[in-house]
């Protein structure tokens, strides 16, 4: 009860607050995503307590993935990416006049889907911290490659694309000073390189510059998404289809937490997931895409409870589950807190916060998402163009106030550039940036265990928990030769 | 079949150089004590890099092979852009440039308001709503940088 009290003092509430109100804001204006949001206010963290940074963040993650729905009803226009399967039913229901009717149940099943997805972490995460403690450096090693080979599989389009900007993430995380021989690699005599790639800039960078250099082609296009209309919440009959969907609610909600919980699957897969199960198991599932209660409920529910799965895998093993947990996992060992299974026992007050936080911030996102949705219209008054002004002066500024230092601000450009030509080749971003996370875990605990072992692999592949980990990176590769392969001869039999 | 060069050629050769170019710097670094070099700060970019050069060297062939790579010739990655909006996009980065060398000589606030200026200018913000944004996201960065969180941004000759 300490750690929840706790959470309530204003040094804590009011940044939290504002980053919430900031979600929202960001969240709604299509073309900035949750992750940028966060990344604007991840420099902000710094100079406030621990719990208040954390706060700050898991707030601005629970509104901008909502308010990303708010477009996507009224506009067809989509937030954020976890909002696109929103789109589908919710903006029919717009065109059929039930927006109003849509966007209430929206706001009700994310915070519910929130609260789902924290009350799933609270239970499992520290089950699972005592089963971590088994781990070695050689599971351990195999965790890494794996949470970063699922980003790379998971991520859309192409596979080795995936893998390519996975293998340039952990490249970029080597440079600095090696931590095993004190030898400074690829630093040239700089003394910054020797430092090391921050990775806050790299991901203002990839997130923020590169996507408002991305915005100056798409200027003209998104100035036709214009919206003038009044919305009235509803609650009449809002709380009668809840309760007929409630098993649905919570189908959507445990498989939005599940998504969430493998590594490199965010809360935009598991929108998608919840739907397409949705409709599968519907009675109506002919009405999906048509505007039916069903379509706005599984995907909104989803995507908010899959911030909850997120914290599973970065909490109990350190393993990011997308990126704003891996932007959070650099923020707490900014603060001196290494998250693992020991943090369970070490900062029990730390993650008790953190859980009460989650909770309490579902409440808070029904407030201001309620205000958001009120204050809609004036959102799209915004000029766009005004809107990425700011994101690049902010990204500049908060990028220099981390370590006072301009090399950063020279790492977020290059990083800026590199990251609208990725996109525009169709190189995901997010396997760069779980790279240069975890690529320092992965090659601290292969070396330490090759050194163990003096130079043997067979450690990492004959220990139970190593074997089954190994297996399960090999199975998620060879899953589509071999399901193709199956399927070829099933049909040859038949 | 004739084939095209396409952009995944392009990212399978910068894969191969980026790996090769790492391996040159490695050869430099200092060698490990245990077996096969294994604690010598080359071994994982080594590894990084010929897993890099892998992947590049497929991407080739898959340039060659793949149905889909053909269609995306170079000219894809300048698809949809305008000779205007390339051309603001290389001042808005070259403008960033320019800040980062000057800010710290000139002071933060001078160089910030020249800069947001420009990039606004740039987006199409017309010369009133130019100058309100330019002041208004500079009173913000005061109050929230320099004085809430009291963060020494460079005041250089001007201020």
């Amino acid at each position: 009860m300490q750690a929840f009290f706790s959470i309530f003092q204003l040094h804590v509430l009011i940044p939290w607050l504002l980053a919430m109100a900031l979600g929202i804001f960001v969240g709604g204006i299509p073309g900035l995503t949750a992750t940028m949001a966060v990344a604007l206010i991840v420099p902000l963290t710094y100079h406030v307590e621990a719990i208040a940074g954390i706060a700050m963040i898991i707030g601005v993650s629970f509104t901008s993935i909502f308010a990303g729905d708010i477009p996507a009803t009224f506009l067809r226009v989509p937030g954020t990416p976890a909002s696109g399967a929103a789109v589908l039913d919710g903006y029919q229901m717009h065109l059929k006049g039930q927006g109003s009717l849509a966007i209430t149940l929206d706001l009700i099943c994310s915070a519910i889907g929130g609260l789902v997805g924290i009350l799933i972490l609270i239970f499992v995460a520290p089950a699972l911290s005592r089963f971590a403690l088994k781990f070695t450096h050689f599971e351990y090693f195999w965790l890494g490659v794996l949470g970063l080979s699922m980003s790379a599989v998971i991520s859309r389009g192409s596979r080795i694309k995936g893998l390519i900007s996975m293998v340039l993430g952990v490249l970029v995380s080597t440079i600095g000073i090696d931590i095993t021989t004190g030898y400074p690699r690829f630093a040239f005599g700089n003394i910054q390189l020797m430092e090391g790639i921050e990775f806050i800039p790299v991901m203002i960078g990839l997130f923020g510059i590169s996507e408002v250099l991305r915005s100056i082609f798409t200027m003209e296009d998104m100035a036709g998404a214009v919206f003038d209309e009044k919305i009235k919440l509803t609650s009449r009959s809002v709380g009668k289809v809840i309760n007929e969907n409630k098993l649905l609610i919570t189908q959507s909600s445990v498989v939005g937490t599940l998504i969430g919980a493998l590594p490199g699957a965010g809360a935009d897969v598991a929108a998608w997931v919840a739907y397409g199960l949705a409709k599968r198991t519907s009675k109506n599932s002919d009405q999906f895409g048509a505007g039916c209660v069903e379509g706005v409920i599984a995907p909104t529910s989803a995507n908010n409870a899959a911030i909850g799965g997120t914290w599973i895998p970065a909490l109990v093993f350190g393993i990011p589950g997308d990126t704003i947990t891996a932007i959070v996992l650099g923020a707490m060992m900014m603060y001196g807190l290494k998250p693992g299974p020991l943090v369970f026992e070490g900062e029990r007050l730390l993650v008790n916060q953190i859980f009460s936080v989650g909770l309490v911030s579902q409440l808070f996102l029904l407030i201001l998402g309620y205000i958001g949705i009120k204050s809609f219209t004036w959102f799209f008054r915004f000029p766009r163009n005004i809107v990425f002004g700011g994101i690049l002066i902010f990204s500049v500024v908060g990028s220099f106030a981390i370590r006072n230092n301009l090399f950063d601000v020279g790492v977020v450009l290059i990083f800026g550039i590199l990251g609208f030509v990725m996109e525009r080749s169709e190189i995901p971003l997010a396997p760069l940036i779980l790279g240069l996370i975890l690529g320092p875990m992965i090659e601290e605990n292969l070396r330490i265990g090759l050194i163990k072992t003096s130079g043997s692999f067979a450690a990492f592949v004959t220990r139970p928990i190593s074997v089954s980990l190994a297996t399960i990176l090999v199975v998620m590769f060879l899953w589509d030769p071999i399901k193709s392969l199956v399927l070829k001869l099933v049909k040859r039999h038949s | 079949m004739k084939w095209t060069f396409n952009q995944e050629h392009i990212i399978g050769i910068l894969c191969i150089a980026i790996g090769t170019t790492v391996l040159i710097l490695t050869k430099s670094f200092p060698g490990g004590t245990a077996a096969a070099e294994i604690s010598g700060p080359a071994f994982f970019p080594n590894v990084l890099s010929y897993g890099l050069i892998i992947l590049g060297i497929y991407q080739i062939l898959s340039g060659f092979f793949s149905p889909k790579a053909q269609t995306h010739s170079i000219s894809t990655i300048w698809k949809g852009m305008r000779s205007k909006e390339f051309l603001n996009l290389v001042i808005i980065c070259v403008a960033l440039l320019i800040y980062i060398l000057t800010v710290k000589k000139v002071g933060f606030y001078a160089t910030s308001a020249l800069f947001l200026g420009v990039v606004l200018w740039r987006l199409g913000v017309k010369f009133r709503n130019n100058l309100i944004s330019t002041l208004v996201f500079l009173a913000v960065i005061y109050l929230v940088f320099s004085k809430i969180f009291a963060v020494t941004l460079p005041s250089g000759i001007l201020f």
